[in-house]
């Protein structure tokens, strides 16, 4: 029912941004609350949300340091594996804006066809029990919650780094394909929830910890390169994570440039916010364990469905108020 | 200049990284469980340890045994590592075999280490050994190749493609365990002097071994759950019999619960073969009088066995699951008229066979 829901809250969220943002061309949101905002809400503004955008970044690289850890090599720490995401992740976020735009565009260009091989392995696996799947459908009217509308309307949630990518859209008032990604964002959430649920049973998929991992190891492919598709997933798992993660904090960099426009061109600047973005992450990775991890991941979920909500709004104010 | 520093950075956390190497390690390929002997233990681990050679011809493969008695698993392996003079490594263990005294009594103790390490392959095999796991793990077969590769090429449908041979995954059984309507069911390897036979198998209920099924229920079940491609099957015809050779087989099945009648399973398998050998003269014209008594006696048997299943409770078609994915409401309402409904459920046993020809002669 959450599911369900949040394809059309996901899909609304996101067209009513991407079409108040293209009300302004070539404009971050930086700019356009200088414009037309005061001072005092500006900053707060900022302030809250570089954080939201610098934690999602932090999350992805903190789980995926333990990830790495307990499947790849577990006799290395994780804080060395923490460290060399860091790197590679800081290293990318502080490159030209375009620059990153088109690292993420090689990187879904490798990874999506090995995406649709996993997925189509898994659908047509024989240990693929369909009637489980449908016993879960058969619940749809469960009363949904807030954590899994939160959780369901993350697969949407892409749109919002438009705050710092407007600035490269060009001038067009409309986007091109906005329609196909609610089609593509209702297939993901459907497979991702979907094929856990059909590989480990409706009572047991809740015993897994990283159920897709689980899911992928359970697949075995004779004649693939690698017979255990759990090898291949975690690459692909890893990169799209990471990718994900250094969008993140490349905008929370973008934010914080904004934020101190006087040494913004200082060619140590952004070396110095990513280094402490970095050294943050690297504390706190040290701090974590795996369950007060999956709290704050659900914490901060449920934080996000509730600023994105307050960022729609107020982009969609502001959009109103520059055609008055 | 820069770039040198990040290069010496990067450099550093090679050397920081703990992997041992080839040589240095023990490959598990095979985990046994017993039942312990002794009385103060409860468990005996046998691990099969590939010797590595210089050579992979027929027969060259070498292996190491090695057993411990211990009161966890965990405690067993300790205890192991402390005889052997290399790092074990399980990720390449493959099939994880349990003496068949040891399932007669509660099972979850006992996959929980398997399920719980995050290095055990969810994608090995389960079977259960008799008279034991050990039994099983030290049989030498003389063609072998890779040390433990010919006991995982019969399972899977690489190597063999047997009727008789029922293949579970260890993620498949701990989901079967805990799933509401679906029971597990693994296979049972004998060992005998020189190989392996593979053509009987155990049902569980949630918690031990309850029903051993004999070779011709094994392959009925097979026939049933669609497990298999090829079959071969008998069927008595005018005092006689005659023998098909299946090559084709689809099947599925449905749960109804009407609400003015007893509920039902419909049960539909397809299946295209030739007949492979006879006792009596055969007439090519007479191939649906031959469809017709494959399909009366085969119906028959497997509804006697889904009869078998239903009085001891065992569920291991998956007819509960079936229910419950059709049917709307809350998990424990719908388990418990399903629970009430099983046994007074008819099965209905629908069998198409599509005889191709009686073979190469007349």
């Amino acid at each position: 029912m959450a599911m369900l829901l949040s394809i059309p809250i996901g899909s609304t969220l996101l067209i009513v941004f991407v079409n108040s943002i293209r009300k302004f061309p070539g404009l971050g949101l930086p700019e356009i609350l200088k414009n037309h905002t005061p001072n005092w809400i500006r900053i707060p503004f900022m302030i809250y949300f570089l954080s939201i955008w610098f934690v999602a970044g932090m999350i992805t690289v903190i789980s995926f340091s333990e990830i790495t850890k307990k499947y790849i090599n577990p006799d290395i720490s994780s804080m060395v594996i923490a460290f060399a995401f860091i790197c590679i992740i800081g290293l990318i976020a502080r490159l030209r804006s375009d620059t990153i735009l088109y690292s993420m565009e090689i990187l879904i260009i490798m990874n999506v066809p090995f995406v649709l091989w996993v997925l189509y392995k898994a659908v047509t696996n024989n240990s693929m029990n369909y009637d489980a799947c449908m016993e879960i459908v058969s619940h749809i009217w469960n009363v949904p919650t807030w954590d899994t509308f939160a959780a369901g309307t993350y697969i949407f949630t892409g749109y919002t780094n438009l705050v710092i990518f407007n600035r490269l859209m060009g001038t067009a008032k409309k986007m091109p394909f906005l329609w196909t990604i609610p089609i593509v964002g209702s297939c993901v959430l459907a497979t991702s929830f979907l094929i856990p649920v059909g590989f480990h049973g409706t009572m047991n998929v809740n015993a897994y910890i990283y159920p897709w991992i689980s899911t992928s190891d359970s697949m075995r492919v004779e004649f693939g390169l690698v017979e255990r598709v759990l090898f291949i997933f975690m690459y692909l798992y890893t990169n799209i994570s990471l990718a994900g993660s250094f969008i993140h904090w490349h905008v929370c960099l973008e934010f914080v440039k904004e934020l101190m426009p006087r040494i913004k061109d200082k060619s140590y600047f952004s070396w110095i916010v990513i280094g402490v973005m970095g050294l943050t992450t690297y504390l706190f990775s040290y701090l974590f364990n795996d369950q007060t991890l999956y709290q704050t991941g659900v914490y901060f979920l449920n934080i996000r469905f509730a600023s994105e909500i307050a960022l729609v709004v107020t982009m969609f104010m502001l959009a109103r108020r520059k055609k008055q | 200049m820069k770039k040198l520093v990040i290069i010496l950075i990067l450099i550093c956390l090679c050397s920081a990284c703990g992997f041992k190497d080839i040589d240095r390690r023990f490959f598990v390929v095979a985990i046994g469980i017993d039942k312990s002997e002794k009385k103060d233990t409860k468990y005996r681990l046998t691990l099969k340890l590939a010797v590595p050679g210089n050579n992979i011809d027929m027969g060259t493969a070498k292996f190491e045994l090695v057993t411990q008695d211990g009161n966890s698993i965990t405690d067993c392996v300790r205890l192991l590592k402390s005889k052997v003079d290399k790092e074990l490594d399980f990720g390449h263990s493959k099939i994880a075999i349990f003496g068949q005294s040891l399932l007669k009594e509660n099972i979850s103790e006992t996959t929980d280490w398997l399920n719980r390490r995050r290095d055990i392959q969810l994608v090995s095999w389960l079977a259960a050994g008799s008279p034991s796991a050990e039994a099983v793990l030290g049989t030498e077969v003389a063609h072998e190749r890779l040390p433990g590769n010919a006991l995982l090429l019969s399972f899977g449908k690489t190597g063999v493609e047997s009727g008789y041979i029922i293949s579970e995954y260890l993620f498949d059984f701990y989901r079967k365990k805990k799933e509401l309507g679906l029971d597990p069911i693994i296979p049972i390897i004998q060992a005998s002097n020189k190989h392996y036979t593979i053509n009987t198998s155990l049902v569980f209920d949630k918690e031990r071994s309850k029903l051993a099924l004999n070779m011709d229920e094994t392959r009925l079940f097979n026939i049933m759950k669609g497990n298999l491609n090829k079959v071969e099957i008998a069927t008595p015809y005018h005092d006689s019999k005659f023998f098909i050779s299946v090559d084709n087989l689809r099947s599925k099945y449905r749960v109804y619960a009407p609400s003015n009648q007893r509920p039902y399973a419909n049960i539909d398998i397809r299946m295209r073969g030739v007949i492979e050998e006879t006792f009596t003269h055969l007439d090519a014209n007479e191939l649906a009088a031959y469809e017709n008594a494959v399909e009366k006696t085969h119906s028959e048997a497997m509804s006697k066995l889904l009869v078998k299943f239903q009085k001891e409770n065992l569920d291991p078609m998956g007819f509960g699951l079936n229910y419950r994915a059709h049917h709307f409401g809350k998990v424990e309402e719908e388990w418990h008229t399903w629970q009430a409904l099983y046994p007074e459920l008819e099965f209905h046993v629908n069998i198409q066979m599509k005889l191709e020809g009686i073979g190469v002669i007349k």
